[in-house]
């Protein structure tokens, strides 16, 4: 064992020693968490959002209470116009971020229960549009709620739904705020934690497909040659530089959790062993997988880019890149992320059972991989291939 | 018994025999130089040795011990050194000498003693905090060297150690490969500089295609070769029909064409016969600048034994 943890501490000596490499996998998946969670967090509370309200039925009050409410105040500043004209006008000038007409037949469809509606004038930020769809949605649903249990349970029922008041102010669209439980489109998490995941799982896979291809590369650099003449087997010496590069991919896990929950306030549901455990079985997975494609590729260099399109695509399939990839969702559950990415979502939203069933299915894929990875190893390591 | 022991060696690349029955034996305490062209079966042969290949067929030993059977035990009593930079760039050259020492099992005190005699060694005793990457590529070379002997390997192997180094360096270390003999190692030598592998080697072995075709030290190898000799003749002006003439003597083995105009000439005997040399030279009107007759040197004997020369392998 002892060739092991040489070969692993000098391997840890070397990436860290490659600062830009370090400062690229940890800042980067940082940022754009930051970027893309907390930037659309930002624009909630900011989305410039013109009303003009049509209804004068009895559902008018609640409406102007709920856009009052600091669940929708906190992220719309509402800029009222005098005609829908004038709100979608606003939003093509650019001095509205998003519009909102309230139709004159509103209460009347609403209480009647029929398809009572809104009518959005999304503006040019998609990120903002998503925020304010989100906010009005949430009304909506609200709303649908409490005519569906008056249609169950009679009149006694209070005739209006109460919207952005009482004990669960702020619960139904919370957009960006850690303890979110918002049905948009990040589901029940907020957006920093959407692509606090994604783009954790992201960048283990790439930090871990260094373990395959920094081997390629000491082949290339004859070091590997060298290694081969030793009187230390090198299977456990190439076994301690690819766990130096998992334990590099760990400890960089580790921080991207711990910066992000510590500095933008992501909450990660508390459940850090099993996170350190989807931490690892990604690793494993992906180690194992960038072996295999090294294995049959015609060179490193090819391995190398095959292996970074994969990340990209898997981490497009799984909604990592957009929550709503359309048609090709799919195919989200044959990828990796999924599964990684699902464990965490049910981690961060207080379900660790449910997040046991990913680990299970993570667990069962990194086992296969490993299991792959570990019959094609051989032709990876040789000297004279 | 010898200490390195190749018995009727076999190693075949799919249908390609890149080492064809090879038998060789090095003496404990030789500094013994492997010559041949690109592709003679040098690397391959040194590969089998340090247990980088598996032969087909035959045996190598070194101390008795089965390359085969027990290579880990043969691996401690190696140290190889490759043609390649085998180094590290972002380990410091101590932290490099360092690890691959770890790799040979040592460990504390004597861990740090062995890794600073061996940066002393090859003069790197106060770079050792340094990265390769400001070195030069003499400095590389002796880095190269560093990392291979800390264990004080029985046998050295050295790869081609000094190409592409200045003089300097160059000499620094053929030095370093004298006083690791001194101190006890056998040292396999192989180089495309022939002067280098004549300056220091105590024997030497030439392999071709794959098959030792002559080993000894020069004087042996001279008389194996039948003591050809070197003509260097300089003319006025060269005529082809007379080289062509010179080609068809019968005791003429071959004839180069320098760049510089000048002709080199192998043949066996010299003496005898440069007089039906300078009757070509006289038929075809050339004048007669320059005659030199040498004896025959490793380069020589190279050429006469394989028919070609070392460096392009033709």
């Amino acid at each position: 064992m002892r060739y092991v943890w040489t070969a692993a501490g000098y391997e840890l000596l070397r990436i860290i020693r490659n600062k830009m490499s370090v400062l690229l996998l940890i800042g980067l998946p940082l940022l754009l968490i930051f970027l893309l969670g907390n930037g659309l967090d930002t624009s909630a509370k900011q989305v410039r959002t013109a009303v003009f309200h049509a209804d004068q039925g009895k559902l008018r009050a609640d409406m102007e209470n709920y856009l009052a409410s600091e669940a929708a105040s906190s992220h719309l500043q509402i800029i009222r116009a005098a005609s829908a004209k004038a709100v979608q006008e606003q939003v093509q000038t650019g001095s509205a971020d998003y519009g909102l007409v309230v139709p004159e037949d509103f209460s009347e469809l609403a209480l009647e229960g029929g398809d009572a509606g809104l009518i959005y004038y999304p503006g040019k930020s998609s990120i903002r549009n998503l925020t304010a769809k989100a906010v009005l949605d949430g009304y909506l649903n609200e709303l649908k709620l409490h005519m569906a249990v008056m249609a169950v349970l009679g009149p006694d029922v209070p005739e209006q739904p109460q919207s952005g008041r009482g004990e669960h102010e702020g619960e139904l669209v919370d957009v960006g705020t850690s303890n979110s439980t918002a049905k948009g489109d990040f589901g029940p998490l907020t957006s920093l934690q959407y692509y606090g995941a994604a783009y954790l799982i992201m960048f283990l896979f790439f930090s871990s497909m260094g373990a395959v291809f920094s081997i390629m590369k000491e082949k290339e650099q004859w070091t590997l040659y060298r290694l081969g003449a030793m009187p230390s087997p090198l299977v456990l010496v190439v076994l301690g530089k690819m766990a130096g590069v998992m334990l590099f991919a760990f400890l960089q896990g580790t921080i991207v959790v711990a910066v992000s929950r510590l500095v933008f306030g992501i909450q990660w549901g508390g459940y850090y062993g099993m996170i350190a455990l989807i931490i690892a079985l990604t690793i494993v997975a992906a180690v194992s997988l960038a072996m295999i494609i090294t294995s049959v590729a015609r060179s490193g260099k090819s391995s190398e880019t095959i292996f970074t399109l994969l990340i990209i695509i898997m981490t497009f399939l799984s909604g990592g890149m957009m929550p709503d990839i359309g048609v090709m969702k799919a195919m989200e559950k044959f990828t990796i992320n999924y599964w990684a990415n699902e464990g965490l979502h049910f981690l961060m939203s207080g379900a660790p059972r449910n997040a046991a069933a990913s680990v299970m299915v993570l667990a069962v894929i990194a086992l296969v991989c490993a299991a792959a990875a570990a019959l094609r190893m051989r032709k990876v390591v040789s000297i004279h291939e | 018994m010898s200490l390195i022991s190749f018995k009727d060696v076999v190693k075949k690349y799919d249908m390609n025999i890149s080492v064809n029955h090879l038998s060789l034996s090095i003496e404990e305490g030789e500094i013994f130089g492997l010559l041949g062209p690109n592709g003679a079966g040098k690397s391959t042969s040194i590969h089998l040795l340090a247990g980088l290949l598996k032969a087909d067929s035959g045996e190598i030993t070194v101390e008795g011990i089965s390359v085969d059977r027990q290579p880990r035990e043969v691996k401690k009593r190696i140290g190889l050194v490759p043609q390649e930079l085998a180094i590290y760039e972002s380990l410091t050259a101590r932290e490099n000498v360092t690890f691959f020492a770890r790799l040979y099992g040592l460990r504390g005190k004597l861990l740090r003693d062995r890794v600073s005699e061996a940066l002393e060694f090859v003069g790197l005793g106060e770079r050792g905090g340094n990265k390769p990457s400001g070195f030069s590529g003499g400095m590389k070379r002796r880095l190269n060297i560093a990392c291979a002997i800390t264990h004080r390997p029985k046998v050295i192997i050295m790869d081609e150690p000094t190409v592409g180094i200045d003089p300097q360096s160059r000499n620094h270390i053929l030095e370093s490969v004298r006083t690791l003999n001194k101190l006890g190692s056998t040292i396999i030598y192989t180089s495309h500089y022939m002067e280098e592998v004549e300056a220091i080697s105590t024997r030497v072995g030439i392999v071709d295609r794959g098959r030792l075709i002559a080993s000894g030290t020069k004087e042996e190898l001279g008389r194996q070769s039948g003591q050809k000799e070197k003509l260097i003749i300089e003319t006025d002006t060269i005529a082809e029909a007379a080289i062509r003439e010179m080609h068809d003597h019968p005791r003429v083995e071959a004839v180069q064409k320098l760049e510089n105009g000048t002709l080199e000439l192998y043949l066996q005997d010299a003496r005898t016969y440069v007089q039906d040399i300078l009757f070509i030279l006289g038929k075809h009107r050339m004048n007669l600048l320059k005659l030199q007759r040498d004896e025959p040197d490793l380069e020589t004997l190279f050429l006469q034994l394989t028919g070609r020369t070392l460096r392009d392998g033709k």
